[in-house]
């Protein structure tokens, strides 16, 4: 920023108390940000793309009739992006119902509670590289707060809340059994959840998120290098805590009647808004751990491959500032879209499948990974360099070992009736075909 | 005994590779992304098959049952006689029949009132199915039409005449079978009640 | 008491029995056409030839009777090969008719078919043709195409109303049943002979093309045409009766019924009364009508002077056991009076003059309770000025002037007529095919009806002994209540109270009824079939 600017800038705000502009203009304008990207670009970009990427995977074509104005007679439908606003508009203006029987309050209050939470994720997570803004340093993260991941432990456990309360308050049996479902699932998920980023702090020796971010500069410092087993677990376990398929075993949409079946018009649409900011809570929340944040790959820095940008960053900061703001909200996409993709693809698991995917696979898969970690770590025998390094190679093998794992166990597919140590009896069914007569 | 084809229940033995449910599943969505980049990208090689209804149209397959209709004889009266096994073999109990005398002593019954309840309808094709006279087939390759109130979903025999089959709409001459056309000849006229049949008299073609 | 062996089995059975009859005791069934048990045996069909040992040739068992030592083989291959030839023969020039035929269902053609043929036609020539829609009489259409000529109409008309009116002329593939020159089938029991056809060659008119048989509902009830009480098989779709067939009762009916009790059926669904009134007004509104009640009740109270209660003996024993009782109880000064149809004609076969069907159950509760019943005729003389009618139905209308005039009235039946409308309360109750209850017939006979389902009202509280505890009457006027629960209970106390009724039950009175006096008695004999109204 150039100096008469600053200079004016800082007569303005001269003006105000230095705590009032940290305090409390900053942040809001920081929560505008955010709350505009989230609230105005994701979540309604995730109901087309939704539609439209689904489409695209079932071979349909996916919404395309919804538009405002004609063009040369032609209406404008710019790819069914007014569905957008329709979507939005129906739920706004669906009549509202509740159920004589409920808790009024309390069913008012259930999707707000699976709101707040969602929102309040993103209050830790940094979008960007600190910005110099005259002689100020602003970080580009809500709060800045020392306890970092733990508030989004925290928080995001009230989730469970909702949908419990909603559950109940409903008062319909269906609705309280989904609601069970839910904060089973819920609360089974959010062990590992939790326990796979332990590895991750013992990684970085932080919990705060701006930290881990600022670690991972070298590429081969990103999170996912240094505990992939980590992002598998936490990707899941985060999907799972979103219960959209293949997990929404607590409400199933067309299928399964679960906790929110007796909510309609804007109600509903709470419900399903949190689910999308969700899904890009989950993104902003991977990213910033396993993917490096608004970092731009720079190979080891110290051996000027990729010096290019190191220059950049020195010449002409403000480029290099965009480039890392995209960086972000690239990497944020691609892991936002990935989830539409799995939510497309996977067939629904069942209950007990779930159950036992939670608590027999992943919590010990995650404690597994933090035991494997703290002893690289204790091998390292305090070298901090040295550290990451045997973590990150136990990390390859363990990938390594578990994939030749596969391969080798991988049995071939057997064709007709070649197949062996079966007893054919019990295999084969027989099925007669009459020969049509005459 | 026909011939005997054997089925596998189980199609592979699940390994351990499987089971890590992970590879497997991202050959699936390695499938499911190459439809979408061809979906999405792929110009003329795509998979989609949906197409943009109404402004264009898929034909329907010759064994779609649409919506049903009465097969008319000669003289545009319905073939139906009344004898209700369609309504009796119907599982919606849908079909509502009300039968009366036929002016024409060889046909004798007909349907005074023959409704069916489309809204009831599940397009089984046991009423087709059941008819010996070929008298209401589901060729016409429509659908129910769109109504806004449940009256309209009764299609009455009017209705139900008015529609063509497949064959008549390709301007071909439709053949129909039922147990009437095995009567090749005419009956004898009534004789007035309660008067001896008149017993001289030798149907022409009778053997 | 011939022994004989049928089919490996040994059997004893009553002297001058045929063999259908023999192989009936040991289950065994003889397909037939043209042997009727009630009728004479014309043996012309040939489709119960069974064979005999030492006997040349196959013999029918319609006509060999049962003798001493016979061995009777019912399914040999002979037989069964003879049998198929048969149906063979009888489908040569049948038409294929079963869609538009009103006996498809229950024709014995079909079932002798699908049991004792099932091949395919080989007829390749054109059927004979023959006259298919013949107006025998007013009740009775004839189809000669679907005859097989098994003359059982013939010989209804010859023996059970011995009246021959009925023929069969032509010979050869021509031959068909007809009437004589200028006399139509008229005869009043013209309509049997639609059930006897084996076949749908006779055709009710009155039934013609209304239903399939298949999707009528089956009551087992008695015809309350007349005091003869014949039992029936009331055939119901929804809310309306399509048909009344007579069921089997050797102590009643044998297998017939008269065409006027067929037809009663069409006089019940008329001028039905939809709902209470009260000074011929609707009482959809329940206070209204409860208030009229309580002014009847108020009447009822004040004892003594000039109750006129007029019961029609169409009432149920049950109706008429709960409000005989009512008012011995609660207006013992009232002077009761029969009403009820009009006496009409009367044969020595089943139509009886008296068209009620149960006064003489009526009589009997009457006497059991000590009101004496006078004459519709004293009733009328008499003027009483308050009157209760218990049914609409009464000889002629001189009634309604009466109860218009009457400064209270309550009348109870199931018919819009002037009475109902000029009352001052008019409550429904049933007909007899949404009556459940008993009748006694002329002869002293109990008998159950039964509610035809999906009928109007049926199942409803609208039996006429329950229209009094449904509106509160008993309760409104103190003196005493009645607690019944259903009509088993309101029967078991008249059986309490009513000597000939003493020892039944309800539900014990079975297909075939019980004659009065006859409690505890056994059932009746086992032999009879329960309803075949073809009586095979
Ligand atoms: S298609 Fe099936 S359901 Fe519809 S009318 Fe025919 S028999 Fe009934
Ligand atoms: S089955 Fe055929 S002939 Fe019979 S009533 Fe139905 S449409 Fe008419
Ligand atoms: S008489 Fe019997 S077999 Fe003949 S057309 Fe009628 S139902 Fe069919
Ligand atoms: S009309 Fe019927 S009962 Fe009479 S001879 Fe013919 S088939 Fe027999
Ligand atoms: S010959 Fe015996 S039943 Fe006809």
């Amino acid at each position: 920023m150039d100096n008469v600017m600053c200079s004016q800038a800082d007569k303005f705000l001269g003006m105000v108390p230095y705590d009032w502009t940290m305090i409390v203009i900053v942040p809001v304008a920081k929560i505008l940000f955010i709350i505009a990207v989230i609230i105005g670009l994701y979540t309604p970009l995730a109901t087309l793309v939704e539609r439209k990427l689904s489409a695209a995977m079932q071979d349909r074509i996916g919404p395309n009739r919804a538009y405002i104005i004609k063009v040369g007679g032609k209406p404008l439908t710019i790819f069914g992006l007014f569905h957008t606003m329709a979507d939005a508009l129906k739920m706004f203006t669906k009549e509202w119902t509740t159920p004589k029987s409920a808790d009024k309050f309390l069913f008012y209050l259930a999707p707000v509670i699976g709101l707040v939470p969602a929102l309040l994720t993103f209050a830790v997570i940094p979008f960007g590289p600190p910005i110099q803004v005259c002689d100020r340093v602003v970080p580009l993260q809500i709060a800045s707060i020392n306890v970092g991941v733990l508030f989004i432990f925290a928080v995001g456990s009230m989730g469970v809340y909702s949908a419990a309360l909603a559950g109940w308050a409903s008062n319909n049996k269906m609705a309280l059994l989904g609601a069970l479902r839910a904060s089973a699932q819920s609360i089974s998920y959010e062990i590992t959840f939790g326990l796979t980023l332990v590895g991750l702090m013992m990684v970085f020796h932080t919990v705060r998120l701006d930290s881990m971010v600022a670690q991972q500069v070298d590429l081969l410092h990103w999170g996912v290098f240094l505990q992939p087993l980590a992002l598998v677990l936490f990707f899941t376990a985060a999907m799972a805590e979103n219960k959209r398929i293949p997990f929404d075993l607590p409400e199933g949409e067309s299928e399964i009647v679960g906790y929110f079946v007796e909510y309609s018009s804007m109600g509903f649409g709470l419900f399903m808004t949190t689910e999308f900011i969700e899904m890009s809570a989950i993104a902003f929340l991977t990213t910033a751990l396993f993917f490096g944040g608004y970092t731009v790959p720079t190979w080891v820095a110290t051996d000027h491959s990729f010096a290019m940008w190191n220059v950049a960053s020195e010449l002409w900061p403000a480029a290099f500032f965009a480039i890392q703001m995209a960086a972000f909200f690239f990497k944020v996409t691609v892991l936002w879209l990935f989830q539409f993709v799995v939510r497309w693809a996977l067939p629904r698991f069942r209950y007990d499948q779930l159950m036992r995917l939670g608590w027999r696979i992943m919590l010990p898969l995650s404690l597994a990974n933090i035991a494997v970690t703290a002893i690289a770590i204790l091998a390292a025998d305090g070298d901090a360099a040295k550290g990451t390094e045997y973590v990150m190679m136990t990390g390859l093998v363990m990938i390594g070992l578990f994939v030749l794992s596969l391969f080798y166990s991988r049995k071939p597919r057997q064709s007709g009736d070649s197949g062996h140590g079966h007893d054919h009896g019990h295999d084969e069914q027989q099925a007669t075909v009459a020969a049509a007569h005459h | 005994m026909g011939k005997i084809i054997k089925v596998r229940a189980q199609d592979a033995e699940v390994g351990a590779y499987e089971k890590a449910y992970l590879p497997e599943i991202t050959k699936g969505i390695g499938i499911t992304l190459r439809h979408v980049v061809k979906n999405l990208f792929g110009g003329d090689e795509k998979y989609t098959r949906t197409v943009s209804y109404p402004e264009e149209k898929v034909e329907y397959p010759v064994r779609f049952r649409g919506a049903h209709r009465l097969t008319p004889r000669e003289d545009g009266a319905p073939r139906c006689v009344a004898c209700f096994m369609c309504s009796t073999a119907c599982p919606a109990r849908c079909i509502n029949i009300v039968a009366e005398e036929s002016d024409d002593p060889n046909i004798e019954k007909r349907p005074k009132v023959f409704e069916i309840d489309e809204l009831k309808c599940i397009f089984c094709g046991m009423c087709v199915e059941a008819c010996p006279e070929d008298a209401i087939r589901m060729d016409t390759g429509e659908h129910v039409k769109p109504f806004t109130n449940r009256a309209d979903a009764v299609y009455g025999k009017v209705d139900l005449l008015s529609m063509l089959g497949r064959t008549e709409k390709n301007g071909e001459q439709p053949v129909y079978r039922g147990a009437h056309e095995h009567r090749a000849r005419q009956a004898p006229q009534h004789s007035p009640e309660g008067t001896l049949p008149v017993q001289d008299e030798q149907p022409e073609d009778a053997h | 008491m011939p022994k004989l062996n049928i089919d490996g089995q040994d059997i004893e059975v009553p002297a001058g029995e045929n063999l259908v009859l023999a192989a009936r005791r040991i289950g065994v069934e003889v397909p037939v056409f043209c042997y009727h048990e009630k009728l004479s045996i014309a043996a012309n069909c040939r489709m119960c030839l069974v064979e005999i040992e030492k006997m040349p040739k196959l013999q029918p068992a319609c006509q060999t009777v049962a003798t001493d030592n016979m061995i009777v083989k019912t399914s040999s291959p002979k037989v069964i090969e003879a049998r198929a030839a048969v149906m063979e023969f009888l489908l040569v020039n049948h038409p294929l008719d079963c869609p538009i035929c009103d006996k498809a269902g229950e024709c014995m053609l079909q079932d002798n078919y699908m049991g004792h043929d099932g091949k395919s036609s080989r007829q390749q020539d054109t059927k004979t043709a023959k006259p298919r829609l013949e107006v025998l009489g007013p009740l009775v259409n004839y189809n000669a195409e679907r005859c097989i000529m098994c003359t059982r109409c013939v010989r209804f008309m010859d023996e059970i109303p011995k009246n021959t009116q009925l023929g069969v002329f032509g010979r050869g593939d021509r031959n068909v049943i007809g009437v004589f020159d200028g006399k139509p089938l008229d005869d009043p029991y013209s309509l049997n002979v639609v059930e006897l056809c084996p076949v749908g060659a006779l055709g009710s008119l009155d039934f013609r093309f209304e239903s399939r048989v298949w999707s009528l509902d089956k009551t087992n009830s008695v015809c309350d045409g007349c005091s003869k009480g014949c039992n029936t098989e009331t055939h119901s779709k929804k809310e309306h009766v399509y048909r009344m067939i007579p069921r089997r009762n050797d102590s009643v009916n044998d297998t017939w019924m008269c065409d006027e009790g067929r037809l009663s059926y069409h006089a019940h669904e008329e001028q039905r009364a939809e709902e209470p009134l009260t000074d011929g007004k609707r009482a959809s509104d329940a206070t209204a009508l409860s208030a009229a009640l309580g002014v009847l009740a108020n009447a009822v109270k004040e004892k003594g002077n000039g109750w006129g209660v007029f019961i029609s003996p169409t009432l149920t024993n049950e109706g008429a056991f709960a409000w005989l009782s009512y008012v011995k109880a609660n207006m013992a000064q009232a002077k009761v009076y029969f009403s009820g149809r009009a006496d009409g004609v009367g044969d020595q076969l089943l139509r009886r003059a008296d068209k009620n069907p149960n006064r003489a159950g009526i009589k009997a509760i009457a006497e059991a309770l000590g009101i004496p019943v006078g004459t519709y005729t004293d009733g009328i003389t008499a003027k009483p000025l308050r009157v209760v009618m218990l049914g609409t139905e009464t000889p002629d209308d001189r009634i309604s002037s009466i109860v218009n005039a009457a400064q209270a009235s309550l009348v109870i039946g199931a018919h819009l007529t002037q009475a109902f409308k000029g009352a001052k309360v008019a409550l429904l109750s049933g007909t007899v095919f949404e009556s459940d209850g008993s009748f006694v017939n002329e002869d002293g006979r109990v008998q159950r009806v039964r509610p035809c389902h999906g009928v109007k009202f049926a199942g409803k509280s609208y039996a006429d002994w329950a229209v009094m505890l449904s509106q509160g009457l008993d309760k409104a006027v103190g003196a005493k209540t009645f607690a019944w629960a259903n009509t088993e209970s309101v029967f078991a106390d008249l059986a309490n109270a009513v000597k000939g009724f003493s020892g039944m039950r309800l539900l014990g009175l079975g297909l075939h009824g019980k004659a009065l006096g006859s409690g505890r008695a056994t059932e009746s004999p086992s032999h009879q079939q329960a309803s075949s109204p073809v009586g095979a």
